[in-house]
């Protein structure tokens, strides 16, 4: 294969991974929005504690990436809950819904702070290295490079989404979920048990960032900080994809992962980051509900 | 519904007797220290009260405000010093500016869901904050610009001289600036396009039912906001004399945002309030520094979930509950 042919589906396999990191805490926050109505501003945080979570299980398990991957996605699943319980269920009775989101959603800036802060002085501000034992390791497919890692980044999202599917759409619980983000008033009315679902999704959608943030802990690097620049290209994708839905968060992120590392290789480096905001402006003139948004009758 | 304005009589005299204490300040007050810090106050004052018109009043979300404070502190500086315009012809340009980019932003998004318009300010401040480290032809990124000029003395030849190099001197000046800045909002709020603002807030489904062009209203609460946050930014940036991209980070959004909340949205004096406790009260306990952040973070959820209206907005609530006429 010729060089620059190779420089190409090397740019198109670094931007499905990294794709598939913002798919993955899309995902996350789509489900969260879906059910709840809520934007949790405060998710970058959840997956930059994932990503935490695992950093120090990696070492304390000498090394044992995928168990440590699992237990941290487990322990967030766990403190989404708590969050969703302390935080967020209060203000679900103070208004229509309308005031609820808004509510919620600057409640949600309230523990950016609080959890990046805490995390900041908890495990200092530095930048650290989330080393695994495939670190380095390759595969050279005709010329293209694979790291171990990205193959894992690939193949557990891939699993997750699978998983994902079969929850929502195939289990009694997923059909709950469908059912509050349809019309949360008549699946309370049918005997759904909104608290419980709410905290439930919430746990999901944590779950799935601090998976995001454990795969791509590894080949960005892990800080207090890492949640805060995420969350503003998670927004893109929820954008491009539309609020809302869960086949747009994933083609939006992989969208966003392909045209940033193409963009970034092929046309202007620096700028690379300012590619994901330009694509909101033109997307938000051409065709606001995104990809696969309805058209949006909370206006 | 959130309580807006006490009444006028009660407002006037609160502000009258606010302004004698304020403008005696530097003659007790005379470290500079504290000076400074009631200066930033001050600054920031401008800019939370920016913030509250469109996010109090007309109840929509911007994240955009931080970015206009950049917009207004480059423009003033590049006026001034590149272009060697009067910092007095500077400042309203600063305004000017942000309240123009304003419109660009608000004319597409205002027409979708207040939703889509929150993403929308949070991706142009994200993509500010990327324009002002990147393009550095003009705002010289994160190198910024050193030594920019305090405002120009003003002079009334045989009369007097007023210059600006000292910190009292500077305070006066933001006093001046803020008092002018809530008088123009008390009238504006007080005023049918005030009413116009709140009805939005309220129900805008139900405003646009009964006439009220949403769009117009928003659009003007925006540029409206965005020009005191451009006036903000440019005082800021000739106070400190230095600038960069540095000092526009996102984590300063959510800090101002936090002022406007905790002081109480809506209400006229709550972002003054709101920027005062979070600028001076980490300076006042030195010894939980470390843990300021947090303990803010903690203090917004906790207002959020207990006390959503706010500080002023409890404080303006009390004398109803003593059964005092509104």
């Amino acid at each position: 294969m010729s060089e620059s042919v190779q420089m190409f589906f090397q740019y198109v396999l670094n931007g499905l991974v990294v794709g598939s990191g913002y798919t993955l805490v899309a995902l996350g926050l789509t489900i969260i929005f879906s059910v709840m109505f809520t934007v949790n501003f405060a998710h970058g945080e959840i997956y930059m504690i994932g990503a935490f979570f695992t950093y120090f299980l990696t070492k304390y398990l000498n090394g044992n990436y995928i168990l440590a991957m699992l237990l941290s996605m487990l322990a967030v699943g766990v403190l989404g809950a708590i969050i969703e319980r302390l935080v967020f269920n209060p203000l679900s009775r103070t208004g229509d819904k309308h005031t609820v989101m808004i509510n919620q959603f600057l409640v949600s800036f309230g523990l950016v702070l609080f959890l990046q802060y805490l995390a900041a002085l908890l495990w200092g501000a530095d930048a650290r290295k989330l080393t695994t034992p495939y670190d380095g390791k390759v595969l050279n497919i005709f010329g293209v490079s694979l790291t171990y890692e990205n193959l894992i980044v690939l193949f557990v999202t891939v699993v997750l989404i699978v998983l994902l599917y079969f929850l929502i759409q195939k289990t009694r619980i997923g059909m709950a979920m469908r059912a509050v983000s349809a019309d949360s008033e008549a699946a309370e009315l049918m005997g759904i048990d909104i608290k419980r679902i709410s905290m439930g999704s919430f746990a999901l959608g944590s779950i799935l960032a601090a998976a995001a943030g454990s795969l791509l802990g590894p080949i960005f690097l892990v800080a207090p900080a890492m949640g805060s620049t995420l969350m503003l290209k998670v927004f893109v994708v929820i954008i491009l994809g539309g609020m809302g839905s869960i086949g747009g968060a994933i083609a939006g992120g992989i969208i966003l992962g392909l045209t940033e590392t193409l963009g970034g290789g092929y046309f202007i480096y620096q700028y690379k980051d300012a590619i994901g905001f330009l694509m909101i402006i033109i997307v938000l003139l051409l065709r606001p509900q995104g990809l696969f948004g309805r058209i949006d009758r909370h206006a | 519904m959130l309580k807006t304005i006490p009444t006028n009589r009660r407002t006037l005299i609160f502000s009258v007797l606010a302004a004698i204490v304020l403008i005696f300040v530097p003659v007790f007050i005379r470290s500079p220290y504290y000076l400074h810090i009631l200066i930033i106050t001050g600054i920031l004052s401008l800019l939370t009260l920016s913030l509250n018109l469109i996010l109090g009043y007309t109840g929509q979300l911007s994240m955009a405000h931080y970015a206009f404070y950049g917009i207004g502190a480059y423009t003033s500086v590049i006026l001034v010093t590149k272009i060697g315009l009067s910092f007095w012809l500077a400042l309203p340009a600063a305004g000017i500016m942000a309240a123009a980019i304003s419109f660009l932003i608000g004319i597409p998004s205002f027409r979708m869901s207040g939703i889509y318009f929150t993403i929308v300010t949070l991706a142009f401040g994200a993509l500010a904050r990327i324009v002002f480290y990147t393009w550095r032809a003009v705002t010289n990124g994160p190198d910024g610009f050193l030594g920019i000029p305090v405002p120009n003395a003003i002079r009334i030849p045989g009369i007097f001289e007023i210059s600006f190099g000292s910190k009292v001197s500077f305070f006066y000046l933001m006093l001046f600036l803020v008092g002018i800045t809530i008088v123009v909002i008390f009238n504006l709020v007080n005023s049918r396009v005030g009413d116009a603002f709140i009805a939005i807030r309220e129900d805008e489904i139900l405003a646009k039912a009964i006439g009220i062009n949403t769009l117009k209203y928003k659009l003007l609460s925006f540029a409206t906001s965005a020009f005191f946050a451009g006036i903000a930014g440019s005082l800021y940036a000739h106070y400190m004399m230095y600038i960069s991209s540095e000092a526009f980070l996102e984590a300063g959004a959510v800090k101002v945002m936090a002022m406007v909340i905790i002081g109480g949205m809506g209400t006229l004096f709550g972002p003054v309030v709101g920027a005062l406790i979070i600028t001076v009260l980490p300076e006042a306990m030195r010894f939980i520094q470390d843990y300021s952040m947090i303990i803010f973070g903690l203090i917004l959820i906790a207002i959020i979930i207990y006390m959503p209206k706010g500080i002023m907005g409890v404080i303006g609530n009390l004398s109803r509950l003593r059964g005092k006429r509104p």
